[in-house]
């Protein structure tokens, strides 16, 4: 027989025959099986082993079988249900089928259609299950490639990595630092089909312009003053894998000429080595630049963009997608509460205000660092927004405007008056209405603060 | 009567008048490769046997019409090598010994678990064993 994954069914009957005649078959055929004579047996079960699929009879000495369908459907609605009865009818399979039973199987059955029905119970429990984490990957509450989003041009990306990563095409991130442009270029690789070769990151800013070319391209023994043994270069290392050049613009002009050629021919020659090798690589290229200003500047050259820039994605700074600031601060409170073994429950709601009105000029770095001190500062099990750093303490208040230090209230009194006023051009009654003070309170008010408004309010025949 | 073959040998009779012992023995019997047939009464699994060829009986002691000792006597007049196996919820020595003296393999005492009849049919039907793997 065919071997089957162990899924594991319950099958429910009080005729040990019938529950031994399943289990016998069931288990030839690669199921893992439990058995109960009735439905408390079976609940109790159930509360132990959580099982893929239940097969139950119709009539049960203490309940029906119907009864322990609803009681699944209840409790764990993942789990098929097959009904099995010998005295079939039309009401009693309504009911069935109402209560939330897969399949009907009306005695005497043959092994072939039990197998069918088994099998296609467990397929659709599955296509459930998938279906599920599939919901919960478009809402963004699971990470994608190791990121969290649900704003579209976020999943617009994931949607790229898909399609684009078992191509060899070459890869362009633009996005400024701290967007998550090395996770996205790790994606490209671990997707494609050159995942098991290596995936070498060359950052070009962190390496002093005169030694970009041997990191790169290699050498070869005395090609230079200290070249004392044949160095492999960065590139021959990602043979059969994927370069990560890292602010690519920042490479020697005279280099990207030579980085081009190694890509139109897949060739290159190590420094003082007159033999070519072919290499085999895909391209990934990343920068925190505007790439317009980058050409206009002629900091990268045209062709070489055009080689390197078959994909280019846009990763959408945080300010961006502020949306998605709660979704991700959850994750990294979750990963550092681990971290620190600390035990904070949420974000307090003031926190996630202010988290989603500051405008995060270092992008999901920065967050990831806020959480950190956050979670390593907070006492109490909700993350109150006095944990956040300094910057967040001043601006995102909800006063929207700054009252000078020092001030009496008579002080603010006049001003706020004397402002509305303004705004009125002088009108007494808009400036009381606007102020919510009664006329007279208002007026009285004026007086006592030596206030004169210089066009009069118009004679209106009304009474206090 | 048909001719003998070696698929007769994997044709089983079940005379039970107990629906759900007699289907999920079936069940089990379908599964590995045999062919069932299953009446609920005596007197039709006698007309069964006096129609085509068996390799195995397994008959219940309490019937509708006739007795399962009847049965055994019956079938063995019709077809004198069959083996036979009674089944009975209401197992007693005595039981045991009158159906061997009748002629029977053996008996088994209810409820038992399927695969015993299994293996007691296996190594009583003649012939090639079905595949059970």
């Amino acid at each position: 027989m065919i071997a089957r994954p162990r899924k594991k069914i319950l099958v429910v009957d009080d005729e040990p025959t019938v529950t031994g005649s399943l289990e016998l078959i069931l288990s030839e055929a690669g199921y893992e099986v439990l058995t109960a004579h009735t439905v408390a047996d079976a609940i109790g079960v159930l509360k132990q082993t959580p099982v893929d699929l239940v097969i139950t009879d119709l009539r049960l000495s203490d309940a029906s079988g119907i009864d322990l369908t609803l009681h699944i459907k209840r409790t764990t609605p993942d789990v098929e249900v097959i009904l099995m009865t010998a005295y079939g009818s039309i009401d009693v399979t309504i009911e069935a089928i109402k209560a939330g039973a897969y399949y009907y199987l009306e005695k005497p059955y043959t092994p072939d259609r039990l197998f069918a029905l088994v099998d296609r119970a467990l397929q659709l429990a599955a296509l459930r299950h998938e279906n599920e984490s599939l919901k919960r990957t478009l809402a963004g509450d699971s990470e994608t490639f190791g990121m969290i989003g649900r704003d579209p041009k976020m999943c617009q990306i994931f949607e790229t990595i898909r399609t684009a990563a078992p191509s060899d095409a070459s890869v362009l991130i633009e996005g400024e630092s701290g967007t998550g442009k090395e996770l996205i270029s790790a994606a490209f690789h671990t997707q494609s089909q050159r995942a098991d070769g290596p995936f070498i990151r060359i950052n070009c800013a962190a390496i002093p312009h005169e030694l970009i070319e041997s990191e790169l391209f290699g050498y070869k023994k005395g090609a230079f003053t200290g070249a004392d043994r044949d160095k492999r270069g960065l590139i021959e290392v990602a043979n059969q894998g994927t370069l990560l050049l890292d602010e690519i613009a920042e490479m020697p002009t005279h280099l990207q000429t030579k980085l081009l050629r190694v890509l139109q021919e897949r060739k290159l020659r190590r420094l003082g080595d007159e033999h070519e090798i072919g290499v085999n690589f895909r391209l990934v290229s990343a920068t925190n630049r505007n790439t317009q200003a980058l050409l206009d500047e002629g900091l990268l050259r045209k062709d070489l963009y055009f080689r390197i820039s078959t994909i280019r994605i846009r990763v959408p700074p945080l300010r961006e997608r502020l949306d998605d600031v709660p979704l991700i601060a959850g994750r990294f409170l979750k990963r550092f509460n681990e971290q620190y073994g600390k035990r904070i429950q949420d974000l307090a709601p003031e926190t996630v205000m202010r988290l989603v009105r500051y405008d995060w000029p270092g992008n999901i770095r920065q967050l990831e660092s806020v959480i950190e001190r956050a979670v390593l500062f907070c006492p109490g099990p909700e993350l109150q927004p006095n944990c956040l750093p300094e910057e967040f303490q001043t601006r995102a208040t909800s006063s929207t405007f700054i009252i000078p230090p020092l001030l009496p209230m008579e002080e603010i009194e006049r001003e706020a008056i004397m402002q509305t006023l303004e705004r009125t051009a002088g009108n007494v009654k808009k400036s009381a209405q606007i102020l919510r003070f009664p006329r007279p309170t208002f007026y009285r008010k004026l007086k006592k603060l030596g206030i004169k408004v210089e066009r009069p309010d118009p004679p209106v025949a009304t009474k206090p | 009567m048909s001719d003998s073959s070696t698929n007769d040998n994997l044709r089983i009779l079940i005379v039970d008048d107990e629906p759900s012992v007699g289907d999920a023995l079936r069940l089990v019997l379908e599964a590995h490769g045999y062919e069932v047939v299953l009446v609920t009464n005596g007197r039709d699994g006698i007309d069964q046997a006096r129609n085509r060829r068996f390799g195995f009986g397994v008959v219940d002691l309490f019937l509708t019409d006739i007795s399962g000792f009847q049965v055994i006597t019956d079938l063995l007049t019709v077809q004198p090598q069959i083996p036979i196996l009674l089944i009975t919820a209401h197992g007693s020595p005595q039981v045991f010994a009158e159906a061997r003296k009748l002629g029977a393999i053996g008996a088994l005492a209810k409820p038992f678990h399927p695969s015993e009849i299994l293996k007691l049919i296996a190594t009583h039907v003649r012939g090639p064993i079905p595949d059970t793997a």
